[in-house]
């Protein structure tokens, strides 16, 4: 005997048929169809089955191109004006002390790429946050791709400085000058984009890059004895450290930055 | 036939021309689904209907193949109806019980042709008078044709709550068959 039987009551069914289906309005259904068939239809989510090679290429590009506007003319002049000015510093240096050249540019590359990440995300750096929160696109998708955007721009005004200054002092060597920059720039950009996932302060965020920088330089330039007891990192061993904090910084900053977009959906 | 799953996957890549045939399987039955709901108020048993369309369409990226697209389909209808008496104004003002328990019978809310005779009017009332989440399940499985495992897949309960939830209405409607005899 079936266990469901008392939930189907005969009578309970007979009763309730008395009130019969409603007839509809044919006219209300045509222009139901014709309203549907106007209204855009939503990105389809793809759970269980995977984009092929071209599709992912293409969304890929799409984000990237979106995205672009948070790396702005202002903020990529700057980045541009700054970088030039320490190559040029570092020009001028290496002609002076011959046994440290290059490591200003070593110095200032960093703080730059920092600068300019720190200003990737938060209310003032980008206004359409809130309707970014509601693209069908995986807020975890877009933050990346604003800081692969900020980075790339970076490491290749970097990459362009460091080989005018490899061509134009025969005090510099190219694989070392860059090796030099590149741990430091990885770690201090993702601790700013931490800082500014954290504190959504895009200003304060780059000040506290800043302040972590200066004291970085003070420890590996200065004879401070206090500053001694820190650990240099500017030196070749400590760089796989370094970049082991860039990579959780990076991940910490994504997983707070998709949580505080969740939370701006719920609102 | 093709499946209403097939339909709603060729509709979630584009395919607009399965509009027409997911409307014609389910424009009646869903029209008839809230319109109980609502106690026979056809004026908004209408209104819930053209928004659960529209909102079928805007979430369409949302339904996952190959579950049951009916299943899905109602449970956005049934969260229409939700909504609209949650909504802080209806709160205030009236709730479907009240609405069909106080109207008159020569109200132009309720259809005449549905609820002309008196048997009729029997049952809106009684349907009226269960709470709202008896009376969704009773609507699902003897008007819609829902098995209990599709109800609870609909309005995302237990299998256990549908069954007791059905259990319990029944047990009031026959109690309210009962005394509408004596």
């Amino acid at each position: 005997m079936n266990d469901d039987r008392h939930l189907h009551d005969d009578q309970v069914r007979a009763f309730l048929s008395a009130w019969r289906d409603a007839p509809t309005d044919e006219h209300a259904r045509t222009r139901l169809i014709m309203a549907l068939k106007t209204i855009p239809l939503p990105a389809p989510h793809v759970q269980g089955t995977r984009l092929d090679a071209r599709a992912r290429v293409l969304q890929a590009w799409l984000i990237l191109r979106a995205q672009r506007r948070v790396v702005g003319a202002t903020l990529c002049v700057a980045m541009l004006l700054m970088m030039t000015l320490g190559a040029m510093v570092t020009l001028s240096l290496s002609q002076v002390d011959p046994n440290r050249s290059g490591l200003a540019f070593v110095l200032v590359a960093p703080i730059i790429a920092a600068f300019g990440v720190a200003f990737l995300y938060g209310d003032d750096a980008d206004p359409a946050l809130e309707l970014q929160a509601a693209s069908p696109v995986s807020p975890r998708l877009i933050v990346l791709a604003r800081l692969a955007l900020v980075f790339t721009f970076d490491l290749v005004l970097a990459l362009i400085a460091s080989i005018f200054l490899a061509a134009s002092s025969a005090n510099i060597t190219l694989l070392p000058l860059i090796a030099a920059w590149l741990a430091p720039m990885t770690c201090l950009s993702a601790l700013a984009f931490l800082m500014s996932v954290l504190l959504f302060d895009p200003l304060i965020s780059a000040l506290l890059a800043l302040a972590l920088w200066a004291a970085v330089v003070a420890r590996h330039i200065a004879e401070l004895p206090f500053l001694q007891r820190l650990p240099d990192m500017l030196t070749p061993e400590a760089r796989p450290v370094l970049y082991l904090i860039a990579l959780i910084g990076v991940a910490f900053g994504v997983m707070l930055s998709v949580r505080e977009d969740h939370r701006l959906k719920r609102r | 036939m093709i499946a209403d799953e097939v339909l709603a996957r060729r509709l979630q890549t584009g395919d607009r021309t399965v509009i027409d045939e997911i409307v014609r399987r389910y424009y009646d039955a869903l029209f008839g689904y809230l319109l109980r709901l609502t106690g026979g108020r056809r004026a908004l048993a209408d209104d819930l209907l053209q928004e659960t369309w529209i909102r079928m369409m805007r979430g369409i990226a949302q339904y996952q193949y190959p579950r049951p697209f009916k299943s899905w389909l109602y449970a956005i209808a049934t969260n229409q109806m939700r909504n609209h008496y949650a909504s802080a104004e209806m709160r205030h003002t009236d709730t479907v019980d009240d609405a069909i328990l106080e109207l008159p019978f020569d109200d132009h809310a309720i259809d005449s042709d549905l609820i002309a005779d008196e048997d009729a009017r029997q049952v809106a009332r009684a349907l009226a008078a269960l709470p709202d989440f008896q009376r969704e399940v009773i609507v699902l499985v003897y008007y819609s044709d829902f098995s209990l495992q599709d109800a609870a897949d609909s309005l995302a309960i237990p299998l256990g709550t549908v069954k007791s939830r059905l259990s319990n209405g029944i047990a009031r409607l026959r109690s309210m068959m009962k005394a509408t005899e004596l």
